[in-house]
């Protein structure tokens, strides 16, 4: 019954055909030799274009080891395509895909949008298709990845998130510019402990060292110290050493930028050396920086200098005249400062520190004319209210009143409520005998500064009238000048008013100028004491030093002492010093300017907290004459600053006998103290 | 294998160390990540085999899974289209896949619609199905039936053998062969329904919204309407699900009905006309998206007068034919005897053929009351040729129903030209309902007992078979039977005669046992090409007097109406309710073998006896004077669904019962029975299908005649004739009875006459 049979068959059949796994028997063998004795030899090479040749059933065939079929197959195929070369191995042969090939070839190109219509194309031919997982897989990853870092450029952070937790594939080594953006991505949409998750991932898993160094260096380009320590501790085999010197240059940076950030003392230490040994002005300027904000090193000096003389810079300039202000070499830091004033700020206020500190140092050095001028037009261009009232301080000093009255009010104008300024324009127009002026002042500010409304009213032995410091106008803290006037020829004035730009000494001498008529020396000389009593030491100074060129003794005599003392009124003790020594002078005289000079550099050296060289000074003064009251408070103070608590408590109790209130306060705090 | 295992390791390192790193965890961010964000990051859905097909599909093919087989093969059918869709289809998918065997060089798939062909194609497709998209040219396809034909050419890649021709087949693929009609859907009642179509599993589908399907004068109608649905699209698989509510979503192969009175049907189409509210109203209306097909009337009155007139002209009379051309066309004609047919009539062409073994198939019905299996001959006329290739030994046989009726030896040398040879062909494997003839030429030649390589590519002709052969059916006798499964599913015979109006017992109202008889009763009726007049009822004792369907599950069915069908009374107890998927237990298999066994190595006598009966063409039924009944049937464990014929109490009316061992699966039960390729195989008075292993199990009783009376002398005789041919004891008896009469007569002429010497 043939027709009964036949669908047996068909079933046979079909089963066989689906069958898909190989029977690998040995048989295998057999398959190959066949295929060896039916493929020609190597010599003859199948032609350039290959025939289609269906080779499905030789697949099947070989599977089944079905070598009489196999046979007669080739034959047949080869009847049929006469340059077509029978394969080396009939189980694999043709199972090539060309269509999917050539999907893989579009997918290796990129072109996945081309690629997806390519599928669409097939699955419309061949319904049954099935696109190969992995081939599906990779291209949803890889068109992610497109989306992704096209939204990472595009710095849609939140997006670039969503993507990534929506395609796990790309969160993977394979992928590490993907993790990095997608670190990033967290990081910069404040979810910085993610992103260290991300790059902590990296250290973790991924076994690239290119990788890993780079996943370092981009976690310490976006996330602070604190959250970069984890991360280095997954260090593999000091792997990172490259990294550290770049890594110490940052943390010391960011050290810089914040100094209460702690980092590891080796941070320092490498950004040390590197500041020694590198040549580079960045890494002295850095470790500058650092010693200078952490503790005020005097080291740093030598760093900005070392950063200075490698390159220039305003940073290295600005560090270098900070410490300079700081040694109280306002000069030289005015010098510094001036190229970069108007790099930033920043460079500003501390080139206008500088400048306060200069004008207003005590005891005043003699200040080019040229730098004062450019130190004025500066301070005019910036309005800065505080280098102003130090000119006006400075005016002062010089018994330049007028113009004192000037940068004064110039101040004020910068500064309407600053008060120091006010108080030294009362104190002028006061000096100036100007009561409409002192009234105007008294007017506006004696319900704010008790002090403006006890000018004139008090005691005139004032002068000179205590001097503020000058605000603290820098970011980076300033010296404090020192509480006593400023010396030096004041050759600049505020614009206004547009006359007696510069004041000459005689012309600003009213009173005096009737001195100079007699003999040149002596014109001279009586000028100088004219100009003393004028309280005008600074222009005496000159008169003086004219005298000095007497060819009288008596003259010089006069002259070195006047000039002395000159010196003294102003400050300048070792200037006093020196004139006093310049010309051997009668020994009473000489004693006297001794022991001037002692008590002003007693003082001085009291300002200065250095207080055994005080108490230095004020025992060689003993020695010539019995020391007063003032100096004896001004002793116990030292010996009080120097611990010496007992010796200050007997000096401050002897003077408070006599009822003098500042011993009193003196032992008051001694005993304070004691009793802390 | 070792060097399989060798390589094994091999394979699972870099597996291994892929393995190792988990990708960064970011599932914290995908769950803060809304849906509507993540949808565009989802991957493009590519490959979704199960996705649900475009309701546009218009599937093509209409029995399921095809598959041509052999070295020719074809399939014709109709494949009836609403204008819309006919003229806005474009492209034609047609999906297959092939044995290896099929060497694509020589193998073409060739399709045809309305007699153009649209493609020849190489059929390659081995390794992976492959999908032909065919253009169609504009106005090709039209309203109304559309005659597809797929013809299958196939050759061996090695083997010339005749044997080696049964490893060739090409299976087209419902689900990837469809039509893509820009727009579809009918303009009309009537169109709407034969333009049903089907899904990608073959099925068409017909789902009845009747919010008051279980009102006793709703019944009648509805299944009227199933059966009228059934006879207007006359497609395979047909399925009717009734419901209540709400209709499932549009989909291909289905046609979603609204039926019921204005106020029953108001809430679920607010689109219907006005004038619907007082005057009956068929037609198409919008519902949820789709065209659904409402019938509304102010009663069930009218209602039913208006399904009447859904029913197609055809089924008003007398059929001339079975309604088969949905999947096979044409339709089958309907012989009632002494008629010749030429196989032009038949849908074949004359047809040249190059392979060796040739084969060709028509089918043409008989009527329900054919009684002619054991006696009769019909004749086919047989115009073909052999080209001088072919040698001895070849042959040219012929097949009714799959069983071999005719065998002419080709012997002739140097070709012959065979004109109106008659080829005797017994009518034993005729039955009632669709018969199925093939014609088969086996073709021995040099070339193929040689069989060098590329043997099969040879082109040139070496037979030809002409469409003027005719099959000459003659008179045959008339006699209906009882009880006979075949004739009364296969034609519907004599259920559907129309004079008896036929009681449907439903064990409840609901819209499970509505769904099945309407399936039973759609394909019923189609079969019949007639609608049955049912009357439905619940209780048992109404049925009693006349013909009528039982449809229930087995534990609804009391023993008394079991033992009518001489099934096993306690059949609910041993038939186990559940799974109709259940495999053959092992001892079914064991009993098998042993009758195999027993079969082939029986002992000496035995098989002298099997000699005797195969040679002299003889069966034990044949010698039974009055055949005992057999043990009552008890269906297989591994059977889903019953059907069986028997006759009501009185033993005038034929009763048709169908069951399955529980209600949840009598709607399955019945779909699947009413499959074309299952219902064919129905015979004897009971027959069990057992999906898994695609089996029917049948027994048979001896039947009894039905109306014989009635017809003519003529035709008493061919019924006697044809009993005495089944039951040769009674014949031999009678031949006895004659011999003893003569002699008896004889002796007594001579008594009487004759001379004493």
């Amino acid at each position: 019954m043939p027709l009964k049979l036949r669908p047996f068959l068909l079933a046979a059949t079909a089963a066989l055909a689906l069958t898909v796994a190989a029977r690998a028997d040995d048989s295998a063998a057999d398959l190959l030799q066949i295929a060896e004795a039916t493929t020609p030899p190597p010599a003859v090479k199948a032609p350039a274009e290959e025939p289609n040749v269906d080779l499905s059933a030789l697949r099947y065939f070989a599977r089944q080891g079905d070598t009489e079929r196999l046979k007669t197959e080739i034959a047949r195929l080869k009847a049929l395509y006469p340059s077509w070369v029978p394969p080396a191995d009939p189980l694999t042969a043709g199972t090539a895909d060309k269509a999917l090939d050539a999907m893989w070839q579009l997918y290796g190109d990129g072109k996945y949008s081309e690629l997806r219509q390519a599928i669409a194309k097939r699955q419309a031919a061949e319904p049954g298709w099935q696109v190969p997982a992995n081939l599906l897989a990779q291209l949803t990853d890889a068109e992610a990845r497109q989306r992704l870092l096209a939204a990472f450029g595009g710095k849609q952070y939140a997006t670039v998130v969503e993507i990534a937790a929506t395609s796990p594939g790309l969160l993977t080594c394979a992928e590490p510019e993907v993790l990095w953006d997608v670190a990033e991505s967290f990081i910069r949409s404040d979810r910085g402990d993610r992103g260290g998750d991300v790059y902590g991932y990296l250290l973790k898993n991924c076994d690239d060292a290119a990788v890993r160094k780079a996943t370092v260096q981009k976690a310490a380009g976006l996330l602070s110290y604190g959250a970069m320590q984890p991360l280095l501790a997954l260090e593999r085999n000091g792997e990172f050493d490259s990294l550290r010197d770049d890594l110490a240059r940052r943390y010391v940076g960011a050290a810089d930028a914040d100094t209460s950030l702690v980092i590891d003392p080796a941070y320092v230490d490498r950004a040390h050396r590197l500041a020694d040994s590198s040549g580079k002005a960045e890494d002295a300027l850095l470790y500058g920086w650092y010693l200078w904000l952490r503790d005020k090193s005097p080291d740093a000096g030598r760093y900005f200098a070392a950063a200075r003389a490698r390159a220039d810079s305003a940073s290295a300039s600005q560090g270098l005249a900070l410490v300079r202000i700081a040694e109280g070499k306002f000069l030289e830091a005015e010098a510094i400062m001036y190229g970069w004033r108007d790099t930033s700020a920043d460079a500003m206020a501390t080139y206008l520190a500088a400048t306060a500190s200069l004008i207003a140092k005590t005891p005043v050095e003699a200040i080019d004319a040229n730098v004062l001028k450019r130190i004025a037009d500066v301070v005019l261009a910036r309005r800065d209210a505080a280098t102003a009232q130090q000119f006006g301080w400075y005016a002062r000093a010089f018994g330049a009143m007028p113009l004192a009255r000037q940068w004064f009010e110039t101040a004020l104008t910068f500064k309407p409520d600053d008060e120091p300024s006010a108080y030294g324009l009362a104190v002028t127009d006061l000096d100036l005998k100007d009561k409409g002026g002192l009234a105007s002042v008294q007017a506006a500010w004696a319900s704010r500064s008790p002090r403006i409304a006890a000018v004139g009213h008090a005691v005139a032995a004032q002068p000179p009238p205590p001097r503020p410091a000058p605000l603290p106008t820098a970011t980076p803290p300033v010296a404090a000048p020192l509480a006593y006037g400023p010396i030096t020829t004041p050759t600049v004035a505020p614009p206004r008013p547009a006359t007696a730009q510069t004041p000459r000494l005689a012309a600003a001498a009213p009173g005096c100028a009737h001195a100079a008529v007699g003999g040149k020396a002596a014109s001279a000389l009586s000028q100088g004491w004219c100009l003393m009593e004028l309280k005008r030491p600074a222009a005496a100074i000159a008169s003086f030093e004219a005298a000095a060129a007497s060819p009288h003794l008596g003259d010089r005599q006069q002259a070195a002492r006047g000039k002395a003392l000159a010196y003294l009124r102003l400050g300048l003790i070792n200037e006093a010093a020196l004139a006093a020594t310049g010309t051997p002078l009668p020994p009473a005289q000489a004693a006297e300017l001794q022991i001037a000079i002692l008590g002003d550099r007693a003082v001085a050296a009291f300002n200065g907290k250095r207080f055994r060289e005080t108490i230095l000074y004020l025992d060689q003064r003993a020695a010539l004459r019995d020391e007063p009251v003032d100096l004896m408070v001004l002793r116990g103070y030292a010996y009080f600053r120097l611990g010496r608590t007992s010796d200050a408590e007997r000096i401050f109790r002897a003077v408070a006998a006599t009822g003098n209130r500042d011993a009193t306060r003196g032992l008051n705090e001694v005993m304070q103290s004691a009793a802390r | 294998m070792k060097r399989l295992a060798l390589l094994l390791p091999l394979l699972l390192v870099p597996s291994i160390a892929l393995a190792e790193t988990a990708p960064f965890d970011m599932s914290g961010e995908r769950q803060s990540v809304t849906p509507e964000a993540t949808a565009p990051a989802r991957p493009v859905t590519i490959a979704t085999p199960v996705e649900t097909p475009p309701p546009s599909r218009h599937y093509i093919l209409p029995t399921g899974e095809t598959t041509l087989s052999g070295e020719t093969d074809r399939r014709v059918w109709s494949l009836n289209l609403d204008a819309a869709t006919a003229a806005s289809a474009t492209v034609l998918s047609l999906g297959y896949s092939n044995a290896v065997m099929v060497a694509p060089e020589l193998s073409t798939l060739t399709v045809t619609v309305n007699d153009q062909q649209l493609a020849s194609e190489a059929i390659q497709a081995v390794e992976k199905p492959a999908t032909l998209r065919l253009t169609l040219p504009p106005g090709l396809l039209k309203s109304g039936p559309n005659r597809f034909a797929v013809t299958a050419k196939q050759r061996h890649r090695t083997d010339c053998t005749i044997a080696s021709t049964y490893e060739l087949w090409t299976r087209l693929d419902p689900a990837t062969s469809f039509l893509e009609p820009a727009n579809g859907g009918a303009d009309n009642s009537l169109d709407a329904i034969r333009a049903v179509g089907v899904d990608a599993n073959g099925v068409s589908r017909f789902t009845i919204l009747a919010p008051a399907l279980d009102q006793p004068a709703a019944v009648a109608p509805l299944l009227r309407l199933s059966q009228a649905l059934s006879l207007a699209a006359a497609m395979p698989r047909q399925a009717v699900s009734f419901v209540k509510d709400t209709l499932p979503p549009a989909a291909p192969g289905q046609l979603a009905l609204v039926v019921g009175t204005p106020a029953e049907v108001a809430a679920l189409l607010p689109n219907l006309p006005a004038s619907s509210a007082d005057k009956p109203f068929i037609g198409l209306v919008p519902h949820g998206g789709a065209m659904v097909l409402a019938i509304v009337g102010p009663d069930w009155g009218a209602i039913a007068s208006l399904v009447s007139g859904l029913l197609p002209a055809s089924a008003q009379g007398d059929a001339a034919s079975l309604a088969t051309a949905a999947w096979q066309a044409p339709d089958a004609p309907l012989v009632t005897g002494d008629r010749q047919l030429s196989l032009a009539e038949l849908g074949l062409r004359t047809e040249e053929f190059s392979g060796r073994q040739f084969h060709a198939d028509v089918a043409f019905a008989l009527p329900g009351d054919f009684y002619a299996n054991a006696y009769g001959e019909m004749i086919v006329r047989l115009d073909a040729a052999f080209s001088p290739e072919v040698r001895a030994g070849s042959r040219f046989n012929i097949y009714v129903n799959g069983h071999i009726a005719s065998s002419v030896p080709i012997n002739a040398v140097g070709g012959s030209i065979l004109k109106s040879l008659p080829v005797r062909v017994t009518m034993r494997h005729l039955r009632p309902g669709l018969n199925r003839l093939t014609f088969e030429a086996d073709l021995a030649t040099a070339a193929d007992a040689a069989c060098l390589p590329g043997a099969t590519a040879t082109a040139a002709p070496r037979f030809a078979l002409f469409d003027t052969t005719s099959i000459d059916i003659p008179r045959f006798a008339r006699a209906g039977q009882r009880p006979d499964l075949a004739a009364l599913t296969a034609i519907g015979y004599p259920l559907a005669t129309g004079d008896r109006p036929v009681a449907l017992y439903l064990d409840h109202i609901g819209t499970d046992t509505l769904s099945a008889a309407g399936t039973l009763l759609g394909k019923l009726a189609l079969k019949a090409g007639r609608p049955i007049d049912v009357q439905p009822t619940t209780a048992l004792t109404g049925i009693a007097a006349g013909p009528a369907v039982l449809i229930a599950a087995a534990d609804h069915l009391p023993p008394d109406v079991l033992v009518r069908f001489n099934i096993a009374a306690d059949v609910a107890s041993r038939w186990p309710s559940g799974a109709p998927t259940g495999a053959t237990t092992p001892a079914a298999t064991l009993n098998g073998w042993r009758d195999r066994l027993a079969a082939d190595n029986g002992n000496p006598l035995m098989r002298a006896v099997a000699w005797v009966r195969s040679n002299f063409d003889l069966s034990s039924t044949g010698w039974h004077l009055a055949a005992g009944v057999p043990p009552a049937f008890l269906p297989d464990p591994s059977t889903s669904v019953l059907a069986a014929a028997g006759d009501n109490p009185a033993g005038d009316a034929d009763w048709l019962l169908v069951t399955t061992p529980d209600g949840a699966h009598l709607v399955d039960g019945v779909e699947t029975l009413t499959r074309e390729a299952n219902w064919q195989r129905l015979s004897g008075y009971v027959s069990a299908y057992a999906p898994a292993a695609d089996r029917m199990d049948s027994a048979s009783l001896p039947t009894r005649f039905v109306g014989v009376g009635t017809s003519g002398l003529a035709n008493l005789r061919l019924i006697a004739a044809n009993w005495l041919s089944s039951n040769l004891l009674a014949f031999v008896g009678l031949v006895l009875v004659f011999a003893v009469l003569l002699a008896a007569t004889t002796t007594a002429m001579h008594n009487r006459f004759g001379r004493r010497d």
